[in-house]
């Protein structure tokens, strides 16, 4: 290691009983880092120590007081609260009360919005398109591609259309031989 | 320079944390000395350091039970009131009304020079002129100089109790001394 790089060290053992015990070899040898060490010990021994800056007895009596004083009066709310300023478990799930909170709204909202997404009225329209209405606009409005018309739905437009019974008129229009040639040579669904 | 008793101090402390009144109430009266002088030199402002000095026996009390004992409780008493002064002066430095005091320390003991006139004279000014040093260091290299120099904490400790790395420490450290060999250069402490 180079002088720097040692004194840097040194400044890092400053205040302390001695140099670390890896740089001693160093500080035998160097004179410099040597008198380095040495200005640094003379200012640590300087330096006013703990007892220098310490309250005098009547100042610290009153701090002492005081404190117990606050703690004291901590304890009587307490008592009166029924909860305790020291119980850790209930500050810890005061801590975690934001996060509870805000997990419930998250969850409340996507579970009432799936179900208040299923109740919205949906009405089939004899033409076969479904349509959504609209709560807030009391409108309808076609929100989904046209649905393949079913066979029902046919019939019944094809009834709602004429109102007759088709099969009957159609089959009192022909003569018996009509018929059985019809009957024996197409199905009654394909005529249909 | 760790504190003498601190075995007995750590006892009180565990009762302490299984609600023994009494044992706190001691743990107080054999800190509140050091306590203050931590919060002292780390805000230069009498009035301020006893206000937060007795805030951190408050914090100290209430977080008893959360105290697991790991690092022990002089370094663990020593954080919340470095952590304190931390937020005091972040708080000050917002309003700018923080200033060192020269000459407010009548309170202050100065027993260890008591009968010798011009080593209490010369005393005093060191402990001012190092008050006024403190005031100096940016908050954080301020609490690792105090917690590195006056309370005999190790780096590993100190980057513990303050959530820092230790690398991070040791530069604090290496900056605050530089500092000081400056400051004490420029005012003749050392030749």
């Amino acid at each position: 290691m180079t002088c720097p790089e040692i004194r840097k060290l040194l400044d890092l053992s400053f205040g302390m009983s001695g140099p670390d015990p890896a740089l001693e070899e160093h500080l035998n040898r160097c004179a410099e880092c040597r008198g380095y060490w040495l200005r640094l010990t003379r200012l640590a021994d300087e330096m006013p120590d703990d007892t220098q800056y310490s309250f005098d007895d009547a100042a610290i009596e009153s701090m002492i007081d005081n404190v117990e004083e606050v703690i004291e009066s901590r304890r009587v709310t307490e008592k009166s609260s029924g909860r305790s300023f020291r119980d850790y478990s209930y500050r810890n799930l005061m801590r975690l009360m934001p996060s509870a909170a805000a997990l419930v709204l998250v969850v409340g909202v996507g579970v009432g919005g799936y179900f208040w997404g299923r109740s919205v009225p949906q009405v089939i329209e004899p033409s076969g398109y479904s349509a959504i209405v609209d709560p807030f606009v009391m409108d309808r409005e076609l929100y989904d591609e046209p649905d393949e018309p079913t066979y029902d739905v046919l019939v019944s437009r094809f009834a709602g259309e004429r109102p007759y019974d088709a099969s009957e008129t159609l089959l009192g229009d022909i003569t018996e031989e009509e018929f059985n040639y019809l009957s024996e040579s197409f199905h009654v669904g394909d005529i249909l | 320079m760790a504190t003498a008793g601190n075995d007995g101090i750590e006892q009180l402390a565990k009762k302490a944390g299984q609600g023994d009144r009494t044992a706190f109430s001691q743990i107080v009266r054999q800190m509140m000395s050091k306590v203050s002088a931590l919060t002292y030199r780390m805000t230069g402002d009498r009035e301020a350091a006893k206000d937060l000095a007795q805030d951190s026996f408050v914090s100290a009390w209430e977080n008893l039970p959360n105290f697991r004992g790991e690092s022990g409780f002089t370094g663990w008493l020593y954080k919340i009131a470095a952590n304190k002064c931390l937020n005091y002066l972040s708080r000050a430095s917002t309003k700018q009304n923080v200033s060192f005091e020269e000459s407010n320390t009548d309170s202050l003991t100065s027993d260890r020079s008591a009968g010798n006139p011009e080593k209490t004279l010369v005393t005093k000014t060191l402990r001012e002129d190092i008050l006024e040093f403190m005031q100096t260091l940016p908050g954080m290299q301020r609490a690792v100089f105090e917690l590195r120099f006056y309370q005999g904490m190790s780096f590993g400790e100190i980057s513990r109790q303050l959530n820092k790395a230790e690398g991070t420490v040791k530069t604090h450290y290496r900056q605050a001394v530089i500092k000081l060999r400056k400051t004490a250069m420029a005012k003749g402490w050392i030749s």
